[in-house]
């Protein structure tokens, strides 16, 4: 037993979780993060659903155009793009990121010892790094001719003749690849924090059973992450709608929209063409399919109880 | 007699695949501060090393910026912020995940929306919020808007650590007569020790890199945070490539500092977050 | 104290306070993205002459800093005095929040204040105005003529010579290449700098036209501006542009290059020779622009003449309904845009007056003032460079990427903005 709890002091007055009908006091905890969500979130985006009605041309008057946003917006070739772009965005950062963060955060976890500090740092660095940085290098690195990539691959016989971001057809995947790089880190540090959580007698006993090395990992410990997957699967998706100052940097959406993502298209409504209406229609769009991939995740994951909670009454 | 032992040489192997990997995956670093220590001249060589190495980037940089005020104000907005997204967070977690209040669900999933909202479209009806408090030009008038995009991050995280971790502890509080705040400091807290360092660095550094809101917050060159000073280097015209690559290295040691000296927490969290018998 | 003392004592004291309230320092707020340093002597040039004004500029980058930063600020109501200002979008956007100037400019410059500023600048000011409005909402500072600067020394290095026909520009270009320069360094993933090429190219084919295509009096798809588009791709066929020019930006990477003499042409504009101004290092190209000189695009196709000038308004500043309140803002703004503040920014260099009458003083060698007299020469007899509608200028830039990159023929391309345009104009 921890010895705290055997001497808390005061006799409680308030009794968990059996009586949950109705102890109001108790939502206290969740007063705050209500309080901060309805003043500086809700107001913003009913402000921005109710921009979305509206269009304005440069006159001072709003005109009242009901869904004449939407439907411009979904009909608009450039939305299908960002849908595809978001998509395959989506479907391969997400995984090879948790996947590869998951691998080095293993490795590193339970393979090193004195360097251990210095590979969770080393890794970590894109992560702290400034888009603004990210975007004049990797665009020097894709740059042919007289980029870093071209200066060290022509040792090995390779002529670059296109900058990846230039052509349509690959701009976005290069774009991805930057993202990887960047951000792998950040699931490496969620595997780590999910590692240095992992209950140690759990993995003995596992080892005691014979689980060793690669068994251990895949059968044991994998599953017992699953806190932090399911964490990275959410953030990832509702992240990926997001994306906007790498994408705005290196290729600001072209060329000719060939790697155009939410965050650039509703930029470029909204504050080039000042079509404030469409922008947020568009806002309101993001909001509403991230809400519905989200509670679809919520929904199917969540109902899964990782094996580390098997005992426990729900 | 020394042989080498298996495990020997696959801690070995390991750490040279890592390395390798490593390397590969520092290019981009390494140009990053090989360029704030190059002449314009070389700036935008494609080398990745050039000679000769010249300080006179960061120099320009420390002239031309008063950083030593800008840098507390950083500080005391990131400190802010972070401090209260770890506590607010946490506290709304355990009412989602141990307290299972009713109808926190519901607002998990609607706060969640926060992070769903692109931030292009926040900025314009938040500078009107604000400009409506008298906030602008103040600290709080950052801390308070980051504090509520930074919640759902962190309310996210902990609640599914809290979620994973063994009930018997709460259990037995409950049975020894632990009112929810006890529960909750000395139970909750300490288990999801390792989540909470994790928000914590997060939440730093995202505030820290964070760039758009203060833009539209500070409008006075006094109250700029670091994330402002770079954009004088980088500007259509009058570009110096060099000095900006130096700043932003400036900029980032603090947080790398802070990683470094945090991240053993996560160590620590092994020890702590165990159950005994 | 008797009566007659105190009376007298709380008249001073009332004269006082009224008297120090109006001796009190006024104070400008401005936002551009002009050149902090430049600007800074603009201000304090200002700030001499008048004593009881205080300036404070803040600095955005344009892209996406400056124009979140005004849209947020129009959105709340607090907009600083003075605004940096594009001709046309940018200005029409914030229409509703600027003051007209016609009058407080005739007041201080005379009624026929609009005769001296150039032909081009003028039309700019308008740009986009609605039908029947003739107000000024933006007062223009600097203007530029556009224009292709080659590197004379490495070209002198490499035996060429300035390219008089197409088939010139094209050895040329060749020439640098095999030398392991960059040709024509294009930052083609910059809308802005796709657009001046193009402007370019079709007023060498039919002066006037793009402007004639955006008032929806000839169409996008006119023989002409064909000719131009397809000419445009050849640019990219030929060698003219770097290989990878799709994802190059002409700012900080193109410049950087330039100026260190690793690219033999840049299609620029007058503002290139500010750079023979910044802080030292500079190159021993860029330094009195000693390695610098231009010429106008030559003919791309048989028949045609050398590409004529186009230009406009560089910076304009505009006086925000918060600066009309502030009699202070006025005056800076006017010393900005047509005195002691401009007289800072001609002498460094930052680009060609919008007013006549002005010309750089200071330290300029003999090959600036060339340069100079040349841009000052062909500024009024420039063509328009400068988009009435964003979602055009947009609609162009789509098209341009799309035909470089392959993707979409020269008709259709133009057709897409041909759309555009005809939605444009049936908003109004």
């Amino acid at each position: 037993m921890h010895v705290d709890t055997l001497h808390a002091g005061r006799p409680a007055a308030i009794a968990l979780r059996r009586s949950r009908a109705f102890n109001p006091t108790l939502y206290a905890f969740a007063l705050p993060a209500t309080l901060l969500f309805v003043v500086f979130i809700a107001y913003p985006i009913v402000w921005v659903a109710g921009q979305s009605v509206y269009t304005k041309s440069n006159a001072a008057e709003a005109i009242f155009a009901g869904l004449g946003n939407y439907r411009s917006v979904l009909t608009d070739p450039t939305f299908w793009i960002v849908v595809r772009n978001m998509a395959l965005w989506g479907v391969i950062t997400i995984p090879v990121q948790m996947l590869v963060g998951g691998l080095l955060a293993y490795f590193i976890e339970r393979h090193t010892n004195a360097l251990r500090g210095f590979f969770r740092t080393m890794f970590f660095l894109p992560v702290v790094t400034s888009v603004s940085v990210v975007s004049l290098v990797w665009v020097q690195i894709y740059a042919p001719y007289y980029g870093i990539a071209q200066e060290y691959l022509k040792h090995v016989g390779i002529v670059m003749t296109n900058s990846a971001i230039g052509d349509p057809k690959t701009a976005i995947y290069a774009l991805i690849v930057v993202n990887i790089w960047q951000w792998t880190g950040f699931s490496m540090l969620m595997y780590i924090a999910g590692i240095a959580n992992l209950p140690s007698e759990v993995l003995d006993a596992a080892r005691i059973d014979g689980a060793r090395g690669w068994r251990l990992a895949v059968h044991v410990i994998v599953p017992m992450l699953a806190p932090a997957t399911k964490s990275l699967l959410l953030l990832g998706v509702i992240g990926t709608l997001q994306t906007f100052p790498i994408v705005h940097l290196m290729t600001g959406g072209g060329p000719n929209r060939a790697s155009e993502v939410f965050g650039t298209f509703i930029f470029k409504q909204s504050f080039v063409l000042g079509d404030t209406g469409s922008g947020a229609a568009l806002s309101v769009i993001v909001l509403v399919v991230a809400l519905v991939l989200s509670l679809v995740q919520i929904a199917l994951l969540g109902a899964r109880l990782s094996p580390a909670a098997k005992g426990r009454a729900s | 007699m020394r042989t080498l032992t298996r495990p020997a040489l696959r801690s070995f192997v390991i750490h040279a695949v890592l390395f390798l990997v490593l390397g590969i995956w520092m290019v981009p670093q390494v140009y990053m501060i090989s360029v704030g220590l190059r002449t314009p001249a070389q700036a935008f060589d494609p080398q990745l090393f050039t000679w000769p190495v010249t300080f006179q980037n960061f120099a320009t940089v420390i002239r031309d910026n008063p950083l030593g005020g800008i840098f507390l104000n950083s500080l005391i907005v990131t400190v802010a912020t972070v401090a209260i997204v770890v506590a607010v967070a946490s506290l709304f977690a355990f009412a989602c995940a141990i307290l299972k209040l009713k109808g926190t669900m519901f607002l998990y999933a609607t706060l969640l929306t926060t992070l769903m909202v692109p931030l292009a479209s926040l900025v314009l009806p938040l500078a009107i919020l604000l400009k409506n408090f008298g906030w602008v030009n103040t600290y709080i008038g950052l801390i308070l808007p980051y504090s509520a995009l930074g919640v759902p991050f962190g309310m996210v995280i902990l609640k599914a650590f809290m979620e994973d971790a063994p009930k018997e502890l709460f259990e037995a509080a409950r049975v020894d007569g632990c009112n929810a705040w006890q529960t909750y400091w000395h139970v909750a807290l300490p288990l999801v020790r390792p989540a909470l360092v994790f928000v914590t660095i997060w939440q730093f550094i995202v505030t820290w890199n964070e760039f758009f809101l203060a833009l539209i917050v500070l409008t006075k060159s006094e109250m700029k945070t670091l994330t402002i000073v770079p954009m004088q280097y980088s500007g259509l015209y009058m570009a110096n490539p060099g000095a900006l690559f130096a700043v932003l290295t400036i900029i980032a040691i603090p947080l790398i500092l802070l990683y470094v000296l945090v991240q053993r927490a996560f160590a620590r969290g092994l020890l702590a977050g165990a159950v005994k018998g | 104290m008797n009566k007659k003392q105190l009376l007298a004592v709380s008249a001073i004291t009332i004269a006082l306070s009224s008297g120090s309230a109006w001796a009190q320092e006024k104070e400008v707020t401005v936002w551009s993205w002009f050149v902090q340093s430049t600007m800074q002597k603009s201000i304090a040039a200002f700030e001499k002459t008048h004593p009881d004004i205080k300036v404070n500029y803040t600095y955005y980058n344009y892209s996406p800093e400056y124009v979140t930063a005004l849209k947020a600020a129009a959105a709340s109501g607090s907009l600083p005095d003075v605004i940096g200002l594009q001709p046309g979008s940018l200005t029409q956007q914030y229409r509703d929040n600027l003051e007209p100037v016609n009058e407080r400019a005739a007041k201080e410059w005379g009624a026929d204040w609009a005769e001296k500023v150039f032909p081009v600048n003028r039309k700019q000011m308008l740009m986009g105005n609605p039908a029947g409005d003739e107000n000024y909402y933006i007062v223009p500072q600097e203007s530029q003529v556009l224009c292709i600067w080659y590197n004379r020394k490495l070209f002198d290095e490499l035996k060429i010579a300035v390219p008089k026909t197409y088939e010139e520009l094209k050895a040329a270009s060749k020439a640098l290449t095999d030398a392991g320069h960059i040709p024509m360094f294009q930052g083609a993933a910059d809308g802005w700098q796709n657009e001046n090429v193009f402007l370019m190219l079709a007023n060498q084919f039919s002066p006037g036209i793009v402007d004639k295509a955006q008032a929806g009096e000839t169409p996008w798809t006119a023989p002409e501006l064909v000719s131009a588009m397809k000419a445009w791709k050849g640019l990219f066929d030929d060698g003219v542009f770097q290989q990878g020019a799709l994802g190059a930006h002409a700012y900080p990477t193109g410049a950087q290059l330039f100026a260190q003499g690793k690219v033999g042409m840049m299609a620029l504009g007058s503002w290139w020779m500010q750079e023979s101004k910044f802080p030292p290092p500079l190159s021993e190209f860029v330094q009195s622009m000693d390695g610098f000189d231009f010429f106008y695009m030559p003919p791309v196709k048989e028949g045609n003449k050398a590409s004529p000038p186009v230009g406009g308004i560089d910076i304009g500043y505009g006086l925000t309904k918060n600066g009309g309140k502030n009699d202070a803002a006025w005056t800076f703004l006017a010393e900005l845009t047509n005195g002691v503040g401009l007289q800072e920014a001609l002498n460094d260099l930052n680009d060609l007056p919008a007013f006549a009458g002005h010309q750089p003083k200071g330290d300029i060698t003999e090959h600036v003032k060339q340069l100079s007299a040349r841009f000052m020469e062909d500024l009024p007899k420039a063509e328009n460079q400068r988009f009435a509608s964003p979602a055009v200028a947009e609609a162009l830039d789509n098209a341009l990427a799309g035909v470089a990159a392959g993707s979409l023929e020269a008709e259709a391309a133009l057709a897409t903005v041909q759309t555009a345009t005809e939605k444009a104009l049936a908003a109004k």
